[in-house]
């Protein structure tokens, strides 16, 4: 319905998420746009503990295998939308600050709409937008739609 | 929902919300969706001051004049654009709180995207959120669509 060519969904895998991306695939069969798929991995790596340091090896080992889930998950979560085998989608996972990775990944593909759903993992209440979506909302440079 | 039937545009007369507008027409032409313009006049018009009341008849006057302004403004927009002549739109005037009486039509009108533009005659920072904005994402039964 807004003719956009690339649309970003961030996920956090929740139920939330999937509402936002069931409307993203909506848009894009109907628009022939393409959609990316997009998690933040929010989790420093830290390599020190307090009298222990994972090297360097063992710390690289460990995000791959960080990566690794997040892509899987992202392919699951995709899979519960068999309508989406007729769009084309991308998968990105990247490792940060939720929000600032997301309007990172905007800039940087492109990407003329946002479809994010307010309410993601960490929102207590229904009423209350979580912080991911709220600063996606006030920073994205391009437009946002919000899935209630 | 892919298709919007009823699409309300807040407006408080500012470029931004124009712009909002006009994404509107431009989303309600592909979709034959109808446009609704809304303005609500925020002010209460006080009646005192320090040493001096208007009368009840002064007030009303005032009021009628500011309800007059706004459908005048109003009227401006909704022909103002290219595409107005190819939309079905109507416009309303409210008096109260500009968030609250716009989630109020929103639900009463069976409105089923609201686009909004992030901000509004007053928010001074470049990517700033308005505060009505940001209420009204945040309030929301129906989907949002945030204009940059």
């Amino acid at each position: 319905m807004f003719k956009p060519k690339k649309i970003l969904v961030p996920t956090d895998f929740s139920d939330h998420a999937d509402r936002a991306l069931e409307k993203a695939i909506d848009i894009a069969k109907e628009e022939g746009s393409e959609i990316i798929l997009f998690h933040v991995i929010h989790e420093d790596f830290q390599t020190c503990v307090v009298d222990y340091c994972f090297t360097a090896d063992e710390i690289d080992a460990f995000k791959k295998r960080v990566f690794q889930a997040a892509s899987e998950n992202m392919q699951k979560q995709l899979d519960k939308f068999p309508s989406s085998k007729e769009v084309k989608v991308s998968i990105e996972a990247r490792n940060g600050i939720p929000y600032e990775e997301i309007i990172k990944l905007q800039e940087e593909k492109g990407a003329d709409l946002i479809v994010i759903s307010p309410h993601g993992r960490s929102a207590i209440k229904a009423f209350f937008m979580g912080n991911v979506a709220s600063r996606v909302l006030k920073h994205a440079k391009g437009e946002v739609l919000l899935v209630k | 929902m892919v298709k919007p039937k009823k699409i309300l545009v807040p407006t408080d007369f500012s470029e931004h919300s124009n712009r909002a507008f006009e994404r509107a027409l431009d989303v309600a032409k592909q979709n034959d969706s109808e446009v609704v313009l809304l303005h609500v006049i925020d002010q209460d018009i006080q009646a005192c001051t320090v040493d001096y009341c208007l009368t009840e008849d002064e007030v009303t006057k005032m009021e009628k004049r500011v309800m007059e302004n706004a459908k005048n403004s109003l009227h401006q927009i909704q022909t103002k654009f290219p595409l107005s002549g190819e939309v079905k739109t109507s416009a309303e005037v409210v008096q109260g709180i500009p968030y609250e009486e716009i989630l109020k039509f929103q639900e009463q009108n069976g409105v089923d995207l609201i686009v909004i533009a992030s901000r509004g005659r007053s928010a001074i920072a470049k990517y700033f959120l308005g505060s009505v904005s940001s209420n009204v994402l945040k309030g929301a039964k129906c989907e949002t669509l945030l204009v940059k």
